[in-house]
């Protein structure tokens, strides 16, 4: 009987949680940035929210950027990773120059 | 003689349990991340398994700046679709493989000797997605070049990823995509 609890024991520790993993591009428009999210107006219209992560990096062209410089009404382009149905970007992309407005 | 069928007994009864939970937890699937268990466990058998002198092995070739540009460049083309440019396996292909492509930033793979990381780039895990690069004729250069690179991963600069990003290998969508994307921001199109 110990023997079958120590196996029991063993399989639930083998249990891991079931996650759908993948990379996804997030084109859109800024909407609002607050709490190291990033809320994207998608080409397609869709809202989207993307968690700005510490090692998130950004670019503008080919020069670096900062999470500072994210700006509502900015058009991004964001590759983001969805781990358990949230979305964190690895890169957010931002246009060369701002257009006048 | 009779605890050894009571042994044998359970075992067939944990296979069975085992069975009946993967069938009833959706089947046999990637999707699932590895266990610590599981974990811990094939690190173990790997490193019992790896010869000690392909552990001791000492990297020939000398570490330069060329010799990392070389294997960031060999990297970019070969190993970041499941690795990651910067290795932290945070890609489509290595986050779908079960076991997971590792951070290879971490202790993990950085406190191993460059004679085990070679040995890992020659032969492959098996039961894993990292096949083994050797072939018969070359010298195994290459895969020390790797490991030079590999020990550099947690410190690639910004100008050297988005060089990776420049080398790696694309087809015609995601070429066409990224168009698209820099349409976009530039303001070409909606």
């Amino acid at each position: 009987m110990k023997q079958i609890r120590i196996c029991l024991l063993a399989l639930s520790l083998a249990v891991a949680a079931i996650a759908h993993d993948g990379m996804e591009d997030v084109t859109g428009t800024i909407q609002k940035v607050a709490d190291n999210v990033v809320s994207v107006k998608t080409t397609k219209g869709k809202m989207v929210d993307v968690k700005l992560a510490a090692d998130t990096e950004y670019t503008r062209g080919k020069a670096a950027a900062k999470m500072a410089d994210l700006q509502t009404g900015d058009r991004v382009v964001i590759h983001a990773m969805e781990m358990k149905g949230a979305l964190t970007a690895h890169l957010v992309q931002l246009p060369v120059a701002k257009k006048a407005k | 003689m009779r605890s050894l069928a009571w042994i044998l007994a359970i075992v067939l009864l944990c296979l069975a349990g085992a069975l009946f939970y993967v069938r009833a937890t959706g089947g046999l699937t990637a999707k699932r991340p590895s266990s610590n268990m599981e974990t811990w466990f094939a690190r173990i058998v790997r490193s019992i398994t790896t010869p000690s002198a392909a552990k001791q092995k000492q990297n020939p070739v000398p570490a330069s700046e060329q010799v990392i540009a070389e294997g960031l460049a060999h990297w970019a083309d070969h190993c970041s679709s499941c690795h990651a440019n910067n290795g932290s396996g945070a890609i489509s292909m290595g986050q779908g493989m079960h076991p997971r492509a590792p951070d290879m930033r971490l202790p993990a793979t950085q406190n191993r000797t460059d004679g085990e990381l070679f040995f890992v780039i020659e032969n492959g895990i098996p039961w894993t997605g990292m096949p083994a690069w050797s072939h018969p004729g070359k010298d195994g250069t290459d895969s020390w070049k790797l490991v030079h690179f590999i020990r550099h991963l947690p410190n690639l600069t910004f100008e050297e990823r988005r060089e990776m990003e420049r080398l790696n290998p694309k087809g015609p969508d995601q070429i066409e995509e990224e168009r698209q994307q820099q349409e976009f921001l530039q303001g070409e199109s909606q």
